[in-house]
């Protein structure tokens, strides 16, 4: 009984196996199809071997890049305004916590909670 | 004696599944068919893009499902990236493009960083059944900043672990490269060992139930299975981690599932 028990985890965990490679798969074979949507345009699914050049459009200079980036500015002041505060609450006193050993003698603390 | 024998059944029988992992992805071939598939993948494409999400976490079913440990539903995360696409005739196109981390053919103890499209992310899925992150507009903006640096390959480590543990840098998977780019992204670093240091302080991996025996035979099954970056308990990153993560600090803008004709709330 231990073992089918032992089998049945191992096996669970052999076919957790993930991030399998689409080499080893068969790649979707250039069946293009088109869609369009009400938020983004959506076109072209083809095999990987027919796209020769993919641009992400926030990078591109769009206008989302550019709204994009004015609510990062105002994002980004509310988590140093929250840092402040964080820091703030910590007593000097309080022993550190180290979170990643870096080397001898010395350690990494973790910054706040994640916050944009 | 009988202890020694039993042993040795076992680890036997813990070979036998290892021509099922190295097999697994070509049999994948045969579960599911193309057209359903490419189909598919044009649903998630539209549904992402009609919610506006410029760069969105997407998860696949790549195993059986009734295989999977408790607590664990998908098997490869990656982003997807809203892109204008130019094809080898010169046409282009808008739609998504992902951004992988795929084991190695031919050693899995390895990993690569791949990009390939929507279809051929699906190619090997077992189900039709993704599992969807769509950050804050904010957050995509942040994390398209790291995928389009070179911050995004300068975090992966090519040591593969189908269980890494997501608070050390000894071994990484798809899930875990995923975390490291979107703790990049939240704190604008590009310090692996600070990653590491808010994801031990932030983040909350799957449980994984493994006894000691399980762990000390495992690797003999598949090097790619090792614990050896891990404690006494055993906790990866997964999707459902990651979402748990980014919901509980207000990150997402939505988390969602999409079969072939249903959106679902998890």
């Amino acid at each position: 009984m231990h073992i089918l028990k032992l089998t049945a985890g191992i096996t669970g965990l052999v076919v957790l196996a993930a991030c399998a490679t689409p080499s080893a798969q068969h790649a979707a074979q250039s069946a293009d199809h088109s869609a369009q949507a009400t938020g983004h345009g959506v076109s072209a699914v083809a095999g990987s071997a027919a796209t020769v050049a993919a641009v992400p459009v926030m990078a591109a200079g769009s206008v989302l890049a550019v709204t994009g980036s004015a609510i990062e500015q105002v994002g980004t002041a509310s988590a140093d305004a929250g840092s402040q505060v964080f820091e703030a609450g910590v007593s000097p006193a309080k022993p550190t916590v180290c979170h990643v050993p870096a080397a001898t003698n010395t350690c990494v603390v973790a910054d706040g909670p994640p916050r944009l | 004696m009988r202890h020694y024998i039993k042993l040795i059944f076992v680890t036997l029988t813990l070979m036998l599944p290892l021509p099922a992992m190295a097999g697994s992805s070509a049999a994948a071939d045969a579960v599911l068919p193309t057209a359903d598939v490419v189909s598919f993948a044009n649903r998630v494409q539209r549904d992402l893009a009609s919610r506006g999400a410029n760069v969105a976490i997407v998860a696949r079913v790549g195993r059986d499902p009734s295989l999977l440990p408790d607590g664990i539903r998908y098997t490869h995360v990656a982003f997807w990236v809203y892109s204008r696409i130019t094809r080898a005739d010169g046409s282009t196109g808008m739609g998504y493009r992902v951004y992988n981390l795929y084991q190695t053919a031919g050693d899995l103890t390895r990993s690569e960083l791949v990009q390939d499209t929507p279809a051929d992310f699906f190619a090997a899925a077992h189900r039709l059944d993704a599992g969807v992150i769509i950050p804050d507009p904010r957050l995509q903006q942040k994390l398209l900043n790291v995928i389009a640096s070179p911050t995004y390959a300068r975090l992966h480590n090519p040591s593969y672990s189908v269980l890494a543990n997501p608070a050390t840098r000894q071994f990484q998977n798809c899930t875990e490269h995923t975390l490291d780019v979107v703790m990049a992204a939240l704190y604008d670093t590009t310090d692996p060992t600070q990653i590491k240091a808010n994801v031990a302080a932030h983040f909350a991996g799957q449980p994984v139930r493994l006894n000691g025996l399980q762990r000390l035979l495992a690797p003999a099954a598949s090097q790619a299975l090792t614990t050896a970056d891990h404690g006494r308990a055993v906790r990866t990153a997964t999707f459902g981690a990651i979402a748990g993560f980014m919901q509980s600090h207000d990150l997402d803008d939505s988390v969602y599932r999409v079969t072939p004709d249903k959106v679902l709330r998890f």
